[in-house]
């Protein structure tokens, strides 16, 4: 009876197979930045592939939480890192607050985000970074741009834009507005929607959220009243509750409820909810000043371009809203340090309206990108986070700052840019036994070989000289040993040199010698 | 289209589909099917198997209908009917499901976020988003029970709430709150009878999904087979012009005229509502009446709603002898139920 043979077992959709030649071109760029964040004295950090799902949900946000990898394993709610950051700030938090700060800090491994599939966007993805924790201020935002930088000069790409931004100016206008935090953070996280599909596409998805600003954006004439029918209701109820001491209202609700026989018993507190219900009663419609919100954020958008000119602008926009303008200061500041850097001002361009998808951000935030119209890819991307470690339980507040590389991505910025990685060669010398008695001695010939350095494989399946040869030629095997019977008598090997087809008898030592410097030739020669 | 080269060697495969099998879902199952003309053959109610003497290509089997999403999406049937509910929570991350037809007019319910009546505070969607920040703030998480937590989940996420947990939950869901075990529920209801029996209440903007019974069929299993193809061209078909006849009533009726031509234009001619003169128009015929010549026989299908105005519509004309009949199938040219179907049939899985 013949095997049975199954169907094949699919490999899981959106992730890859990293086959040796890649592997060995994905290791050789992980190197170069490694040498990179070492100069400037960042040593590396592994942390876990799961956390607990809480560890994203407290601070990253509602943008990334529908991508977790999100699973429940006995009991415990746990996920996938989607990215790396909160595991180094939670890292950090358990094991590094008493070190001296501040503390230099780099990683490389894999990421999980349940994305849709498509061109160049991975469920599981390759991410290097470094994170700079204990240190605010202008040089130390200077020295994050300027080692991601760096890091993308010594592997050589060159057409690449860095774009600067600042969290701070959006956050302190949506602060003013006094917005309810969910509104908050779904207009933080649509900048981006905002400024490539325009106001409607974001008011659009604003509607299926917050079904109020439906009726507002169909028609803006309507007083709030006629919008959202809850305010006549609750109009009504705050001038009602308007001249009541907080705690007369209270009781007064109580009553109110008690009279109508309803029970406020369960899982939560009667106080918590007569609280909220006032609370809710008093809060105004948020349409208006969501939709002054979207117009100060397309404006913010429009600051685009060059930094000195783009900083006036902006000065003047935020001198005619009332707010500070701290993180154009700061900005600046940015700037002034990374010119010390060396680094290529034309290559450095602000944009106001950048806001990153993650809410952990604080401060100045950017993004790197290479290429441009339908090749451009973002291939890098941080910011500073002040309040992580607070938010992770840190015993005291922490400022922090930090990138991370796509690695997937920059290797194809590498590779629109013509930079062909060269694979190192795998394997040294192939040592063939002539025959079934010859195999022991050849085992300890290889052996002999590799313990001086070499790469060295073995003929494991019998085959003839002539198909080692051919073999040796496909793989690229520099030098191919041959041992028979004579050769192991004489304690000898036979060395052929595959591309001269030059054959010599010679001691083992001295055909590893010959080896060698045959070997430091032709890396020299390259 | 079918195999039909060497007759010898074609044996099809028999269809196998899957029903469920006991409850309202069961019987309303059973009805329609008998009104497409597809009586289903159970020799007893413990029977797991069955068939369908007018088409004997078919082999029915009978599972809970939980399961029969499972039985189709793992390739042991080739089609199922279960509910809409079920195919969208189990649905999440599987490709290889197809929705035949997603309305088949029965085992209509709708999933929905339901508080305790005692959350004075909560009456919206914007109220339980904020109440996830209040507990998040406290340190607590909601916790919402559910049989759905893929479709809960997804559509809070949505509408970009985050901060809950979902508790799993096997029956009597709306005892959860009272019970102390959770929070809140999403749950499915018909009637909201229960709902209130245990003292929840839905809140505006927290229905997640619509759901009735519907059609599904494996992927793979379809496309790779022609014969199965053909059965639920069959079975769609049939199904299809018959919910679709439900709309419609069939008047015929006697009307004085001096020619089918005149009878024919003053009822095109004179209607004041579109429709009530039939899907394309009326069908007029000569009536071979003994004393008077000139009676004419109109037949036309209106929509059961219009079915008095046409039946003035008529008498306005000179009709009398009113019949209405309900037709049992409306066809059209072509199946728009099989056409979309293929399309969501050849998407890559």
């Amino acid at each position: 009876m013949t095997k049975m043979r199954t169907t094949k077992i699919e490999r899981v959709r959106g992730v890859n197979d990293v086959l040796p030649d890649d592997y060995a071109i994905t290791k050789q760029l992980e190197n170069t930045l490694r040498q990179c964040f070492q100069s400037f004295g960042y040593r590396p950090i592994d942390v876990p592939l799961i956390e607990y799902t809480e560890l994203y949900l407290r601070k990253s946000g509602e943008e990334i939480a529908p991508r977790l990898y999100d699973f429940i394993y006995r009991n415990r709610r746990l996920c996938l890192r989607p990215e790396f950051t909160a595991s180094v700030v939670r890292a950090y938090v358990d094991n590094l607050q008493g070190v001296p700060q501040p503390i230099r800090l780099y990683y490389a491994g894999s990421a999980f985000r349940y994305e849709r599939p498509q061109k160049e966007r991975y469920r599981q993805f390759n991410q290097m970074g470094i994170e700079l924790i204990g240190a605010t201020g202008a040089m130390a935002d200077a020295e994050i741009i300027a080692i991601a930088s760096q890091g993308l000069n010594r592997l050589g790409l060159s057409g690449y834009r860095i774009v600067l931004g600042h969290i701070g100016v959006i956050s302190k206008f949506l602060d003013n507005l006094q917005l309810e935090s969910r509104l908050r953070s779904f207009l933080l996280t649509n900048m981006e929607i905002l400024r490539k599909d325009g106001k409607s596409a974001v008011e659009q998805r604003l509607c299926d959220i917050y079904p109020a600003f439906a009726l507002y954006t169909s028609n803006p004439q309507l007083s709030p009243e006629q919008t959202n029918p809850e305010t006549v209701h609750s109009q009504r109820l705050s001038q009602l509750f308007q001249g009541m001491a907080e705690s007369d209202a209270q009781t007064t609700i109580l009553d109110l409820l008690d009279s109508m026989n309803i029970e406020l018993a369960g899982n939560r507190d009667a106080q918590e909810i007569v609280d909220r219900l006032l609370t809710k009663i008093k809060r105004q419609d948020q349409t208006e000043r969501v939709s002054k919100a979207l117009e100060f954020m397309s404006q913010l958008g429009q600051l685009v371009g060059e930094p000195t000119e783009v900083l006036k602008e902006a000065q003047t926009l935020l001198c005619s809203h009332g707010i500070d303008d701290a993180g154009l200061e700061q900005l600046r500041e940015i700037i002034k340090t990374l010119e010390f850097y060396n680094l290529d001002s034309s290559q450095i361009s602000l944009d106001l309206g950048l806001s990153r998808g993650l809410q952990y951000y604080t401060g100045m935030i950017f993004e790197i990108y290479h290429g441009a119209g339908k090749q451009e890819r973002q291939i890098c991307g941080g910011g500073r986070y002040d309040d992580l470690v607070g938010t992770f339980g840190g015993r005291q507040d922490t400022p922090a700052t930090g990138f991370s590389y796509g690695m997937e991505r920059l290797r194809l910025a590498l590779e629109a840019e013509g930079k062909v990685w060269q694979v190192q060669r795998q394997m040294d010398a192939l040592v063939v036994p002539v025959s079934q008695d010859d195999a022991g001695y050849a085992i300890g010939v290889a052996q002999q070989l590799r313990q001086i350095g070499l790469a060295v494989a073995m003929d494991l399946r019998g085959k003839s000289v002539s198909s080692n040869f051919q073999y040796a030629n496909k793989q690229g095997i520099p030098y191919t040993i041959l041992v028979g019977s004579e050769e192991r008598q004489a304690s000898n090997v036979v060395l052929k040199q595959m591309d001269s087809g030059e054959q010599q008898q010679l001691t083992v030592s001295d055909a590893a010698k010959h080896i060698h410097d045959g070997l430091k030739r032709m890396t020299n020669d390259q | 289209m079918t195999n039909d080269k060497s007759p010898m060697t074609n044996h099809q495969s028999p269809v196998r589909l899957a029903l469920p099998s006991k409850g309202a879902l069961e019987r309303s199952t059973s009805s329609l099917l008998s009104a497409c003309g597809m009586s289903v053959f159970r020799p007893s109610d413990r029977q797991y198997f069955g068939s369908i003497p007018s088409l004997p290509q078919i082999n029915v089997l009978f599972q809970r209908a939980a399961d029969i999403f499972t039985k189709v999406e793992e390739g042991s049937v080739d089609l199922g009917i279960t509910g809409y509910d079920v195919v969208c929570e189990e649905g999440v991350g599987h490709d290889n499901v197809v929705v035949i037809h997603d309305r088949l007019g029965y085992g209509k319910c709708e999933l929905v976020l339901a508080v305790p009546e005692s959350w004075v505070d909560v009456s919206s969607i914007e109220d339980l988003a904020e109440l996830t920040l209040l507990f998040k703030e406290k340190g607590k998480n909601l916790r919402i029970a559910t049989k759905y937590p893929n479709l809960t989940r997804d559509w809070l996420y949505e509408k970009l709430i985050v901060n809950f947990s979902l508790v799993s939950v096997q029956g009597a869901m709306e005892a959860a709150p009272s019970m102390g075990y959770a929070d809140m529920i999403a749950d499915v209801t018909s009637t909201g009878t229960t709902l209130r029996e245990n003292r929840l209440k839905r809140i505006t903007g927290g229905t997640l999904l619509k759901s009735q019974a519907c059609l599904i069929g494996n992927k793979r299993l379809l496309q790779d087979d022609p014969t199965k193809l053909d059965t639920t061209k069959t079975i769609l078909e049939l199904i299809e012009a018959n919910l679709n006849a439900k709309k419609y009533v069939s008047i015929t009726a006697n009307v004085r005229g001096k020619s089918a031509d005149e009878v024919g234009n003053y009822l095109v001619n004179h209607s004041e509502l579109s429709g009530l003169t039939g899907l394309r128009g009326p069908t007029i015929a000569k009536v071979y009446s003994k004393e008077d010549k000139d009676w004419y026989a109109v037949t036309i299908v209106v929509e059961q709603n219009m079915l008095l105005a046409a039946v003035n519509h008529l008498r306005k004309a000179g009709g009398s002898d009113m019949t209405i009949t309900s037709p049992d199938y409306v066809f059209g040219s072509q199946s728009q139920n099989y056409q979309v179907f293929l399309e969501r049939l050849k998407e890559d899985s």
